[in-house]
């Protein structure tokens, strides 16, 4: 519900994030498509990269299934209280992702507008044959200069999943194609089966964070290949903090970066779960110097954040709830917002 | 008439059922399913505590989305049923009322998928448990008390 304006960060149950910034001027842009690009598709986990003050891209997962999952009084929806993942019967198309242009102007004083994303770009994705194109999932765009990066997963013919790196440049004005050139596909020894939580740092090319944990390429190599990459940690103060599981791209934010991590807490049944957010600031040595009270969205069981790219003293993030519902939210506060902010020391 | 933006606020900021209802029936009709199932559940989930009188049109509106997204039968009638059992009572008269309003209730025979829907909640609420095999006999018993 709304509240009356409050001067602590939005904490736990008490005022949605959402709330919270809309209190303060922010706007939240609810994300809906034109049904000639739906076709069968389902759309989740934005990311947003702002070009200008009012243009932004964002690439979005795109699959052919719709999750059912339990929320609220719904708990044990199924025998097992899991996600239903629901397929379709007819085979709907393989396209894993799409990215958009979208314009976030509005009128004075409004402060919800809807926006319609009406076209597409058209991908080229040339990658190596052993490399499963349609698997490609949860890309995080940044940049770095003029080059547009994003930072997903893909799924190796082995079965495997290793954090893929695609670039391209900024596309023009009018152009209708966008080409994705596979640049790397992070792959050394001693990762996990599943390799999920890399996020790009903006206008940084070789260096990403392998969540919680901001690690450098030494060395690089075009596509997949049996040479292990070396790669070397920062320093990093990350082992403090316990339980955080993925994140934002990681945002220039006066001398560091600023980054949304979230955190689940789990419930009695398999995916019965919530999510909760934190802000992070890293120093300019990728040390987490500063960090959120835990807060939530808008209140829904499920919300994954994706995007933060920060224009101008605003700060954009872009996130989807429920696996259905895609969000844009822009909040002018940062000041407001920084102050919220609480040296990691001083977390208990 | 409430504007979009009111829409929007009433339905995320204040969990308006009814706006809730509303933005999941327009993201149907957009073809943005798993949008608007996204929505209707939690519409369902909202509602629950509160009156069955209100779950009629949002367990259509669920089972029309689950219908339009053309999933395997045995993938949508068994979450469907079990959203609709764990919304118990089930409002029946209001269900069929609803039905009728459609105009749906000359065609119900032939709408196979609100069928075999009403015939699972049949079974969930006579048996108390979804059975993998069932008599269709004593199914269609029930059924034409119902109607």
């Amino acid at each position: 519900m709304m509240s009356k304006l409050s001067e602590k960060f939005p904490k736990g149950d008490k005022m949605s994030f959402v709330d919270w910034s809309m209190q303060r001027g922010g706007r939240l842009f609810p994300i809906t498509f034109s049904s000639h690009l739906i076709q069968g598709r389902s759309f989740m986990n934005p990311s947003i990269l702002v070009l200008s003050a009012n243009n932004a891209l964002l690439v979005l997962r795109s699959g052919d299934y719709r999750y059912l999952r339990p929320t609220n009084h719904l708990k044990s929806l199924t025998s097992t209280g899991a996600i239903q993942y629901l397929y379709f019967d007819k085979n709907g198309t393989t396209e894993p992702l799409l990215i958009s242009k979208v314009s976030l102007k509005v009128s004075e004083g409004s402060r919800v507008v809807p926006i319609k994303v009406t076209q597409q770009f058209q991908v080229e994705l040339q990658i190596d044959r052993n490399l499963r194109a349609s698997t490609i999932e949860d890309l995080r765009i940044s940049r770095v200069d003029d080059l547009i990066v994003m930072l997903g997963n893909i799924e190796l013919s082995s079965g495997e999943r290793r954090p893929v790196l695609l670039t391209s440049e900024l596309p023009k004005q009018d152009q209708e194609k966008i080409r994705l050139q596979c640049e790397v596909v992070i792959d050394y020894g001693g990762l996990q089966q599943v390799e999920k939580n890399w996020v790009p740092i903006e206008s940084e090319r070789d260096k990403f964070v392998r969540f919680p944990f901001p690690v450098q390429l030494s060395s690089r190599n075009k596509l997949l290949s049996k040479e292990k990459l070396s790669f070397e940690m920062f320093q990093s103060n990350c082992e403090s903090m316990t339980g955080l599981l993925g994140s934002t791209p990681l945002a220039r934010f006066r001398e560091g970066y600023l980054a949304v991590v979230h955190s689940k807490t789990l419930g009695s049944r398999k995916n019965n779960h919530r999510y909760w957010h934190r802000c992070l600031y890293y120093d300019k040595n990728f040390r987490v110097e500063k960090v959120s009270q835990p807060f939530s969205f808008l209140g829904y069981e499920t919300e994954f954040c994706t995007g933060l790219s920060i224009y101008k003293n605003r700060a954009y993030f872009s996130f989807c709830c429920n696996d259905g519902l895609n969000f844009i939210l822009v909040v002018d506060s940062l000041k407001i917002f920084s102050k919220y902010l609480k040296a990691i020391s001083t977390q208990k | 008439m409430k504007t979009s933006e009111q829409r929007y606020i009433d339905a995320f900021m204040f969990n308006s059922a009814d706006d809730l209802h509303f933005l999941s029936l327009e993201y149907l009709l957009n073809g943005d399913l798993s949008g608007a199932m996204a929505l209707s559940h939690l519409c369902i989930s909202l509602n629950h505590d509160k009156s069955t009188i209100f779950m009629a049109k949002p367990l259509i509106l669920l089972s029309k989305i689950l219908s339009a997204s053309q999933f395997k039968r045995s993938t949508f009638v068994r979450p469907l049923a079990l959203v609709i059992w764990k919304c118990r009572p089930i409002p029946w008269k209001l269900l069929i009322r609803e039905l009728s309003e459609k105009n749906l209730e000359k065609r119900i025979l032939n709408y196979s998928f609100i069928l075999i829907v009403l015939i699972k909640i049949v079974l969930i609420e006579s048996l108390g448990f979804f059975p993998r095999r069932v008599r269709f006999q004593s199914i269609k018993k029930r059924l034409i008390g119902l109607f």
